[in-house]
């Protein structure tokens, strides 16, 4: 009878504490507009304090078409390429010359860890037709970390992403993979959003270095 | 005292085994995947009968779990489900509460939590796990808002559900790795967070049971086919 109370007592304990949930260390989103939200967003908690997002907009403008094509800068600075075929820059987007074939975009930039490279990914997405027209199709967007989401794109530039909040981990790539369907077509982008951390000074940092700054020229002040 | 969970009998509705695997096309990617996020029911299922993207000899087979006409419960953890897709549901503070078709959280602002009691597995276990999520309102309504759900292995997703049917879920393809639980945060807190179904999956190495089946179906087979031919 005891150590059935005991038995039962310590069941009661590990439901008791059941956590307040899992921690999210890649999360995917299928919005734009959350996806920018999110670094400063308190219940989503991104970064944790201490850091700020710095993003940056591909639109694919003034890029030559090719096997391989570069651009961004600093540390968004990327290159695309196609499993089979070339990669075509057509002023409104970037996609693979041939129907059904896979592209990856590597970011280049050195980057340090933790919390470093890029941290963020997402872009409009869409599969195009032998004469450049938007076509409904289904895309496996596939992160370098392991996380990927497949969605039905049933209309021009729709939303798929990601952002890493694991601080030991970064995204040096991802992958574009047409399925079902969709492999009848050219996948590629419209625009590319890239996110990355940048440290911000905290409150006091910044509330010393003001207290520094008046004392310094009170004294230059003094001196003169 | 302990709270007497209730099981919530549920029913294998539509327990089908989806695919044999037979090859690992899969591997031939350069960036390796471990966990699939789906916004879509019919990409969730679609993804389980292409079982190549598994590890090979495994199988895999979904089954769902709904809420609707289930008895009224309000407690701190309510229990249902069958072997692989056992679950419980616990908030993250105070009681859950099954009504309205709905699996919820009592009040507003917790977390709600699924745990599955299926012990990680080499051989397999739950492998896929997806739902209609969304929030009620005291009066049994659904309400559209937005849920960060997030898989124990770190995976999530932050989406606005908007219609009852709205879907979210994952398959985890790396076979070392079951769902042992998700937890269903909420991001806008009036109203709290439900599920209205629940897919679970099942990817791995079929049960020994399941073998023995196939062998005995396989034996019949030939005694009849030899018993024809004579």
């Amino acid at each position: 009878m005891k150590n059935f109370a005991i038995a039962t007592i310590a069941a009661c304990s590990l439901i008791a504490s059941a956590h307040a949930g899992y921690t999210s260390d890649v999360i995917a989103f299928s919005n734009l507009t959350e996806w920018q939200n999110a670094p400063t967003d308190a219940d989503i908690n991104l970064f944790g304090a201490g850091y700020a997002a710095e993003y940056y907009t591909e639109n694919f403008k003034g890029l030559a078409s090719g096997s391989s094509v570069s651009g961004g800068a600093s540390w968004a600075a990327w290159t695309a390429t196609a499993a089979t075929g070339a990669l075509q820059a057509t002023e409104s987007g970037l996609y693979a010359t041939q129907a059904g074939a896979v592209v990856t975009m590597n970011f280049t930039a050195p980057y340090e860890m933790p919390m470093g490279g890029v941290r963020g990914i997402g872009g409009g997405f869409q599969f195009v037709n032998s004469s450049g027209r938007a076509v409904a199709g289904k895309i496996w967007l596939k992160l370098s970390t392991g996380e990927s989401i497949i969605r039905t794109i049933s209309s021009a530039n729709q939303f798929m992403g990601f952002w890493v909040a694991d601080p030991t981990q970064t995204i040096t790539s991802f992958q574009l993979q047409p399925i079902g369907t969709g492999a009848a077509y050219s996948v590629g982008a419209e625009t590319m959003y890239l996110g990355t951390a940048v440290a911000v000074p905290a409150p006091g940092a910044v509330a010393l270095l003001g207290a520094a700054g008046l004392i310094s020229v009170a004294h230059r002040r003094r001196e003169v | 005292m302990c709270p007497r969970k209730r099981g919530t009998g549920m029913k294998l509705q539509s327990l089908a085994l989806v695919g044999t695997v037979g090859l690992l096309a899969g591997s031939s990617f350069a960036n390796v995947v471990s966990t699939v996020a789906f916004t879509g029911l019919a990409e969730w299922t679609e993804f389980a009968a292409k079982p190549a993207f598994f590890p090979a000899g495994w199988t895999t087979a979904t089954t769902s779990e709904s809420f609707d006409s289930k008895r009224s419960v309000t407690q701190p953890s309510i229990s249902g489900g069958l072997g692989w897709s056992s679950w419980t549901a616990s908030a993250s503070s105070g009681d859950v509460t099954q009504e309205f078709g709905a699996m919820s959280v009592s009040k507003s602002g917790p977390t709600l939590i699924f745990t599955f009691s299926n012990k990680p597995s080499a051989l397999g276990g739950l492998h896929g796990i997806g739902g209609d999520f969304g929030f009620i309102d005291a009066s049994g309504n659904y309400q559209s808002g937005r849920i960060e759900m997030t898989l124990s292995n770190g995976a999530a997703i932050i989406q606005e559900f908007t219609a009852k049917a709205s879907f979210a879920g994952f398959w985890i393809t790396d076979p070392e790795v079951t769902i042992t639980g998700i937890s269903l945060k909420p991001l806008d807190a009036t109203y709290a967070v439900s599920a209205t179904n629940m897919y679970f999956g099942y990817a791995g190495v079929p049960a020994p049971g399941a073998l023995a089946l196939l062998g005995i179906a396989t034996v019949f087979a030939r005694s009849r086919r030899r018993a024809i031919n004579r």
